[in-house]
């Protein structure tokens, strides 16, 4: 199941991430997310901007665990910063601790856990339960936990997202509300409760449940 | 009503509260710790071995070996009293400390009051500063006090002075030793009975003493309290008459402290801001440690807590042999929240979270991201997060980024570039390797050229084969890859 993000106005954009997007929102329902940037491809980096930025709108707290110290906040502005916790670390042993930690924390809405440094076989050696006891502390908390990864791994996430773009060096001369239309999305796994309402998803001019997208 | 709240043996159960031993079954006290020093003060274990006050610490020893001897520490008095002082003033203003263990308060104007909860509350509040009181409620100050020297129980209600009066002894009253051998001489042994007495007889027997005592028992006297205004200074400290070196004594002091400082806190209706905790060292200079608060509280079991876990990972270079505990008071912020704020849940929480997180990945690596000014690349520094933000206030809209977010590299990894025609064409990393098909630039950039903090760079954004875009960029330092578009 391949979404386009054909529509530009509907999804979040860099000027402005922190309005409200029905994309983002919906999938931060989820309680546990695992949105997966391919080795070779690149776009995940804008929906994490985006997940951040969602934390100032809905005037929480966010915080962003990055294993290779290699987020960028320079363009993001300072009433959207004010909002994120940045955990700097190394490895992922120093990665989960502090996820553990975090997601306990009753003051956090969303925490990211960008592990695209990892390689897959660094990522099939955290045990299974691990995450299934962070799905279980995030939805005892109210939170989200959103994990970034470079290979599908995490069993217990309830929904799973690949993305990836292709971009170019005309892409610098598009705006970044543009360039969310050149992001391919597929949802390769969804098990979302049924306390919580499915995600809805964008498509054309309708607003259909992701089942029915299908 | 008046109340009189008494401590009985004030010098050794102020000692004692501060014993980490907890309690002890036979006790005394003693001037200081020799062979010949007397008994000042034994507790009721000690005194069912016949110790008593004036014996010899050597004679108390004889007669019970387990008995423990306990210094007089004028210090733990004084702060004994303070507290007791801080309990009274919170129930009347008007409060006497007429000796030390023994408080009188005058209750008129808080009649509301029930003399039986408000006995269980200072029986409570006593308790919890770990010591045994004895609380009596009279019509007369005088009364209260009579009560207090002679009542064994642990709350008294005198609402008949004249039958309180038959079966209180005449000591009592404290009456000069002249006064006090005539009456037993003529078998008077209570102030019932010394009342039933004539005035004018005491009067031409005894002079203005009698006369006095007279009167202050039949309660035609009313004495003014001796109100001493109260100063506070939330400072605790406390010399150990031996060395510490382990954390559960030194964790019991401090709770002490901490209760104390509380009660005090909450008398002068103030919160605590932050903490100064000092420990005197044996033979090494004394360790210092200041705990700013993140939400000011005067909740005691938080305030322990909180120096309870900055205490566990600690290792004294020496025993501990004084122990200080200060408290910065502020007055409660009268601000309401504004509507548009946003405010973290649980402060506490969140402290504890960043001190765990610390832990593992240090404190430079924690924290919000704010950008400085300058037009360096990668120029940002980690700054506390803070508790409370102004989302009302409107910033000057940004104008809206173009091109892909960068995923940078840190540090800047070092390549190999080839060039043709002046224009990057191969690179090459320990991982990475390709031909470029694309490039933007040269973007030149510099700064700080007045300081020795000078820098400039050539910046490239390049595209592979594999099709990703990066940005590379020339120093004189050489080739570096500064991170990856997506």
């Amino acid at each position: 199941m391949i979404i386009p993000f054909s529509h530009a106005p509907e999804l979040p954009t860099a000027h402005n991430l922190a309005e409200p997007h029905v994309l983002i929102r919906d999938m931060l329902s989820s309680g546990f997310l695992e949105l997966v940037e391919r080795d070779t491809q690149s776009g995940a980096q804008m929906p994490i901007e985006a997940f951040l930025s969602e934390a100032s709108r809905l005037r929480g707290y966010a915080a962003l665990i990055d294993t290779e110290q290699s987020w960028n906040p320079e363009h993001l502005s300072p009433s959207i910063l004010r909002h994120i916790l940045w955990v700097r670390c190394r490895g992922e042993a120093q990665a989960l601790r502090a996820a553990d930690i975090l997601i306990r924390d009753e003051n956090f809405r969303i925490i990211l856990l960008d592990l695209r440094a990892l390689s897959q076989p660094a990522l099939r050696q955290i045990p299974q339960s691990h995450w299934y006891r962070l799905q279980r502390i995030a939805q005892s908390q109210n939170a989200t936990l959103i994990a970034t990864t470079s290979y599908p791994s995490i069993a217990a996430s309830q929904i799973r997202i690949d993305v990836s773009a292709e971009f170019d060096l005309d892409s610098f001369y598009q705006k970044r509300s543009h360039l969310w239309t050149q992001l391919q999305a597929s949802i390769t796994r969804q098990r979302v409760n049924t306390s919580t309402p499915k995600p809805w998803i964008r498509v054309g001019t309708q607003t259909k449940p992701a089942a029915q997208a299908s | 009503m008046f109340s009189a709240l008494h401590i009985p043996g004030f010098a050794l159960q102020s000692r004692l509260r501060l014993d980490p031993a907890g309690l002890t079954p036979a006790a005394i006290l003693v001037e200081d710790v020799t062979k010949n020093s007397l008994v000042l003060e034994a507790n009721t274990a000690a005194r069912n071995q016949k110790i008593i006050p004036g014996l010899s610490s050597t004679q108390a020893i004889a007669r019970d070996p387990s008995v423990r001897i306990f210094a007089r520490c004028l210090a733990t008095e004084i702060r004994t009293a303070q507290s007791l002082q801080h309990l009274c003033l919170s129930i009347s203003p008007t409060t006497e400390e007429t000796r030390r263990g023994l408080y009188i308060s005058d209750l008129r104007g808080v009649e509301k009051l029930q003399p039986k909860a408000l006995a269980r509350h200072i029986l409570k509040e006593t308790e919890s500063l770990g010591l045994a009181s004895q609380t009596v409620f009279a019509p007369t100050a005088d009364l209260a006090e009579f009560g207090a020297q002679s009542s064994t129980s642990r709350i008294l209600i005198i609402d008949n002075p004249q039958a309180f009066l038959e079966s209180c002894p005449t000591t009592a009253a404290s009456p000069n030793p002249e006064l006090l051998e005539v009456l037993n001489l003529w078998g008077i042994q209570t102030l019932g009975a010394f009342t039933q007495i004539p005035i004018e007889a005491i009067s031409e027997r005894f002079g203005e003493s009698g006369r006095e005592l007279w009167e202050r028992a039949m309660g035609r006297k009313r004495r003014l309290l001796l109100v001493q205004p109260e100063s506070p200074h939330f400072h605790e400290s406390l010399d150990l008459e031996y060395p510490l070196s382990t954390l559960e004594p030194l964790l019991f002091i401090i709770r002490r402290f901490v209760d104390d400082l509380c009660r005090q806190l909450q008398q002068a209706h103030l919160l605590a801001a932050s903490m100064h905790l000092s420990l005197g060292l044996e033979d090494h200079p004394k360790w210092e440690n200041t705990i700013q608060l993140p939400e000011a509280i005067c909740w005691a079991d938080t305030l322990f807590a909180v120096l309870e876990k900055s205490l566990e990972d600690i290792q004294m270079p020496g025993a501990i042999i004084r122990i200080s505990l200060k408290i910065d008071p502020i007055e409660p912020s009268a601000q309401q929240r504004q509507i548009f704020e946003t405010s973290i849940k649980n402060p506490w929480r969140f402290a504890d979270t960043i001190d765990r997180l610390a832990a593992i990945v240090g404190e430079d690596n924690i924290g919000t991201p704010t950008r400085l000014d300058t037009h360096r690349p990668d120029s940002i520094k980690l700054s506390p997060l803070k508790h409370t933000l102004e989302d009302w206030i409107l910033e000057e809209p940004q104008p809206e980024p173009y091109g892909p977010p960068l995923k940078r590299c840190r540090p800047p990894q070092s390549i190999h570039v080839s060039l043709y025609l002046d224009r990057p064409s191969y690179l090459k990393t320990r991982k990475l390797q390709g031909r470029i098909i694309d490039t933007r630039g040269p973007f030149e950039a510099s700064g700080d050229w007045w300081d020795a903090q000078f820098w400039k760079q050539t910046e490239w954004d390049i595209q592979l084969e594999n099709k990703q875009v990066y940005r590379i960029s020339q120093s004189a330092k050489g080739w570096f890859l500064e991170g990856r578009y997506g």
